[in-house]
């Protein structure tokens, strides 16, 4: 099961990516354009996803996926996203907050009064240790 | 004597305050992230990378490998004292150490694995010194086609040495090969798979990748296993210095995984893992009651904690001389040095002298501090080590959040590691391992670049890379690449193969 959905998924990204540089030239005038390379690695990459999706297909004791979290998937790859949509216009100060207590949602058990402490003490450290020792120029505070 | 003379250059930069500063905070911090569960090197290093961001290079790099053996310092220690190893490399250190330290002889391990290492690092740094003129010497022989041949072999090695089915391994390198086209073409300026997005137009930011596969991925890994319970050894750790049995017992052990550890860590490929894999079925077998591995055995530490830290440092031989990245901690230092201008390779040794010398010493002098600091710092460690994980994994969520966005200031790059953060969380749960990904990625872009003026130069004969008289080195180089291919898949030696990664 396991390599089945892993083939499965190999092949969509090379037909992905062979839809994506079709445009491009296959061969130069001396064997190389810009086209090529990407080409032969996603016909591997093809190639390879049928051997492994065949693999799978044929092996007795395959592999289970196993559960997979989505409150953790969910609440990490919110909490990162809404960074980057956020940091720009509110900065730091203000977008650190929400997010470490976003990411915090991923821990099962409601530690609440914990995770807002810790997300502000959190969020003034890195304010401090980025932007103020570090001097990184990252936004602090929201521009409108 | 030229040796002296350059290990003299190397003093004089790397030994100013500044510097020895930056070293110590490097260490320090490299062990501070290290120590925590499930953080490996590499996610340390991208991690880390921004509070490196002001530095001149040679004081960044000096950090960076300050970091890079604090990380792997550090991922010895929690795999003694919780079980719980932050890498791959420490697995087998926490088979025998942690239960040395179950038996009340935490100190003892941990020392051994301290001593162990910076004897190790010492050998591996005077053979960095040692051997990085005549190799760069070699390198400059090179053509396009044999740079070419040499990073195939470099990829074989890395499907050969990785862990799982070599038919996945060959997969993930495809696609690291892949994800480095995405871009402008470098001679035609044409958006390649871009979707026609500026901010992809300069490619897949290195740090994006590995903070996505190795970073996000992993702690989502983590959060799924709700029960691991830590193991956490709970009594004081006292004792720190090794009785004169212990030494004497470890001494052989130390000095075959340093010489194992050095050979192994030059191979492209994971060769630090192998090392310490190696390295403890070396020491199974040739002792007189293999029955004590497992138990605590004393040499079960010192032998594989000495290889993993002489490969860590050997790992540098090809970079520093060829610019070629022979794992995934190399892949990530390409990145680094790539983000502070200097462009890894035999010419950093000829024109960039102080730096190359300044960074030898230093990774010697790096070595030293972690033992002085180490040890003493135990306490401090273990005190980390009780930290819940719920409260670390937001704190690493946000420092790789600022550390990504820092980079060009995008705040694209951070939706692309999220987005890497899902895909290798997916590929991980679908026994694929991201880190030939990685070294394919990183060595992709100068291959397609190599391959093409090969191409050129050949007028698009396909052959010339076996062309025996016009390219003596490269025909060997790939000759080496289809033996090792057709070993890796020949029935006897894939159960062999097996047998080393299984080894608990």
């Amino acid at each position: 099961m396991q390599d089945m959905v892993g083939g499965v998924f190999l092949v969509s990204i090379s037909a992905l990516a062979l839809y994506l540089v079709n445009h491009l030239p296959a061969a130069g005038r001396v064997g190389f354009a810009s086209g090529t390379a990407p080409r032969l690695f996603a016909w591997g990459l093809l190639i390879l996803g049928v051997m492994i999706f065949i693999q799978g297909f044929f092996s007795k004791r395959g592999e289970g996926i196993g559960e997979t979290s989505w409150r953790g998937l969910l609440t990490i790859i919110g909490s990162v996203v809404f960074f980057a949509f956020s940091i720009r216009t509110f900065g730091l100060a203000v977008t650190g907050v929400p997010m470490v207590m976003l990411a915090s949602l991923a821990a099962p058990g409601g530690h609440w009064k914990e995770n807002i402490i810790f997300a502000v003490a959190m969020t003034t450290f890195c304010c401090v240790l980025f932007a103020k020792i570090l001097g990184q120029p990252i936004p602090l505070w929201p521009t409108f | 004597m030229e040796l002296l003379s350059n290990i003299g250059l190397g003093l004089s930069v790397a030994v100013t305050p500044m510097n020895l500063l930056l070293c110590l905070i490097g260490a320090l911090v490299g062990t501070l992230i290290g120590v925590l569960p499930g953080i490996g090197p590499v996610a340390t290093i991208a991690m880390l990378l921004p509070i490196t961001y002001k530095l001149d290079p040679t004081g960044a790099l000096i950090m960076l490998a300050g970091i890079y053996y604090g990380a792997q310092y550090g991922g010895s220690t929690t795999a003694i004292l919780v079980n719980l190893p932050g890498e791959s490399s420490s697995v087998v250190t926490a088979i025998d150490g942690h239960q040395m330290a179950k038996k009340g002889r935490a100190g003892t391990a941990l020392a051994i694995a301290a001593i162990g290492s910076f004897i190790a690092g010492t050998f591996g740094t005077i053979l960095v010194a040692a051997l990085g003129k005549p190799l760069t010497q070699v390198a400059q022989a090179f053509g396009p086609a044999d740079y070419f041949s040499l990073m195939v072999l470099g990829l074989i090695c890395a499907i050969v040495l990785a862990s799982g089915s070599i038919l996945k391994a060959i997969a993930m390198i495809f696609m690291g090969l892949l994800l480095s086209t995405i871009g402008t073409d470098l001679e035609t300026g044409e958006q390649r798979m871009t979707f026609g997005y500026l901010p992809l137009a300069d490619g897949i930011e290195f740090v994006t990748l590995a903070m996505g596969m190795f970073g996000f991925a992993e702690i989502m890994r983590n959060l799924e296993n709700k029960d691991a319970s830590r193991d956490l050894v709970q009594q004081k750790v006292t004792n720190l210095m090794p009785s004169k049995e212990d030494m004497k017992d470890a001494a052989p052990a130390i000095i075959r995984g340093t010489l194992l550890g050095s050979v192994l860590g030059i191979l492209p490929g994971g060769g630090a893992v192998l090392a310490a894999f190696g390295a403890y079925t070396l020491e199974k077998k040739l002792s007189k009651n293999p029955s004590e591995f497992g138990k605590g055995a004393i040499k079960g530490v010192a032998g594989p904690e000495s290889a993993n830290n002489a490969a860590a440092q050997t790992s540098f031989i090809p970079l520093l001389t060829l610019g070629i990245p022979p794992n995934a901690v190399m892949a990530i230092m390409v990145g680094a040095m790539t983000i502070h201008g200097i462009i890894p390779g035999p010419q950093i040794m000829t024109k960039q002298p102080d730096l190359f010398w300044g960074l030898i010493v230093s990774m010697w002098l790096g070595n030293f501090m972690l033992v002085i600091i180490n040890l003493p710092l135990v306490g401090l460690w273990v005190r980390l080590l009780r930290v819940p994980y719920r409260m670390l994994f937001p704190a690493i969520l946000i420092f790789c959040a600022i550390g990504v966005y820092s980079i060009n200031n995008q705040p694209f790059d951070v939706v692309l590691t999220a987005f890497f953060g899902i895909v290798g969380y997916f590929l991980i749960k679908m026994g694929f391992e991201p880190a030939p990904m990685l070294v394919a990625f990183v060595l992709g872009k100068i291959m397609e670049e190599k391959l093409r003026q090969a191409m050129l130069l050949s007028r698009g004969n396909a052959w010339t890379f076996l062309d025996y008289n016009k390219h003596p080195i490269s025909t060997g180089l790939l000759i080496v690449s289809a033996i090792l291919l057709i070993l890796a898949i020949t029935p006897a030696l894939r159960k062999k193969r097996q047998e080393v990664f299984v080894e608990d």
